[in-house]
Formats: structure tokens, sequence, C-alpha cells
């Protein structure tokens, strides 16, 4: 996984684009996504 | 004026790359730094007026606090990103004593008094989004990585709690843990093993 590829995820969190609350998103990699 | 950011470690690493995405999105951002200067420079100097860098210890509550007040004359930040972290791998049984409390007042104190001091004025604003970033080592055990793991599964469950006590205030919290993504620190904890860790992903996702 590419630090652009989280910054995305985090982009989308930081624009409300993602709703979710209280979320831990395991993100990456295959092995520990969950 | 357009919305206000801060990331945390947003001069290098996973933090740059949510500053320039941040930016793309029409943010202002803040990005603090502990030691890097010349990284700082560069940011700016790729991103101009878009960028604001601030040399802030995370772990000092202080220095936080110091930073807050810096930012008076500028919108409540809507975004808190909290990326600042290091790294000390080393062996429970040999590792310097003080080698451990490094590691959690840097990624876990860091995170903690910025949580501290900022989540307070989104929630008298009623608006904020805070987003942590974990990693795949507060789940993952890696020999000499115990207390990178414990800073980063603290990290975690803080988020947990803080989002079910700032919904009430529309004060989002979430937590991204990436897993190995090949950056400055990557190298440095897991130099000898890095190559043969990447190997085993693919690391374009085109």
């Amino acid at each position: 996984m590419t630090a652009d590829e989280v910054a995305q995820i985090v982009c989308l969190l930081a624009t409300r684009q993602l709703s979710t609350l209280g979320t831990v998103l395991r993100v990456g990699n295959g092995e520990n996504v969950g | 004026m357009t919305d206000i950011a801060i990331v945390t470690g947003g001069t290098r690493g996973i933090g740059r790359a949510i500053v320039a995405r941040l930016i793309a999105q029409d943010f202002t951002v803040f990005a603090t730094y502990h030691n890097d200067e010349a990284a700082a420079d560069r940011l700016s100097g790729e991103f101009g007026a878009r960028v604001i860098t601030a040399r802030v210890d995370g772990s000092d509550r202080g220095q936080v606090e110091r930073f807050q007040a810096q930012l008076i004359d500028y919108p409540l930040p809507s975004v808190l990103v909290n990326n600042a972290g290091i790294t000390r791998d080393g062996l429970f049984l040999s590792q310097e004593p003080s080698s451990f409390a490094q590691v959690m007042a840097n990624n876990f104190g860091g995170t903690l008094n910025f949580c501290e001091v900022f989540a307070p004025l989104m929630a008298k604003a009623r608006h904020g989004n805070i987003i942590n970033i974990g990693s795949v080592a507060a789940q993952k055990i890696k020999l000499g990585n115990t207390a990178y793991g414990c800073a980063k599964a603290a990290i975690e469950r803080l988020s947990l709690g803080l989002s079910v006590e700032l919904a009430r205030f529309d004060v989002r919290v979430n937590c991204v843990s990436p897993g190995f993504v090949d950056t400055d620190m990557f190298q440095t904890f897991a130099s000898e093993q890095a190559r043969e860790i990447l190997s085993r992903y693919p690391q374009d996702a085109s």
C-alpha cells in the first residue's frame, strides 16, 4: 500500500464522503484487512 | 478562507501525502513537524500559502497549547489528523528503559494531547472531524515492536472511546490503521526485512 492510498482514505473521512463514526479502518496489504 | 486542517507529522511519509490530498480538496493545512526542517521547507516550497508548517513536539502538552494559540486568527480547524509518530524498535529486556516511554509519549501521548486541546473547541463549535492514524502493529505481533504496537493499540482504543463521547457534538472520530507502507519510518524499523516484506505485496494499485 502506498502513502497516497492511505491519504485518499483519510481524505474521504475528512470530507465526510465516508460517513463512518468510531471505526477502526484496517487497510492495506490483504493480511490485515478486516 | 478555506477550511482549516491540521496534520501532525505532516511533512514526510503518510502525513505529507495526506497534506497533499487535503490541499487538493481545497483545505488550508497546518502541517506540524518535530525535527526535519528541510522537509518542512520542501513542503512549503511545493504548496506555498496553502500549507503552514509549524514545529511542534506533540508529546509536550505546552507546545500543543501554544500551537493552538497561534491559530487564533484562523477559523477553527474542522479536521485534525493525528499522524505523527516515531519508532524505537528493540527487545524489551535489552532496550533503554526510557525507550518504551518515548514511543508511548510521541505516538499515543501526542495524539492524546492534540485531542485534548482541539476536541473541546470542536465540541463547542459542534463541528469537527478527527482522524487518528493507527497501524497494523496494534494487532500484528513483530519481535521488538512491542512499544509501537502498544501505542497504536492505545490510539485505536482512544479513537473508539472519543467517537462515542463526541458524536453528540457532531464531532466524528475515526482511526485508519494501515498495513506496511514504504516510508522513511518503515525503512528504519524494518530495514533488514523491508525488501522481503514489500516483495510480498503489490505496491501499485494500477
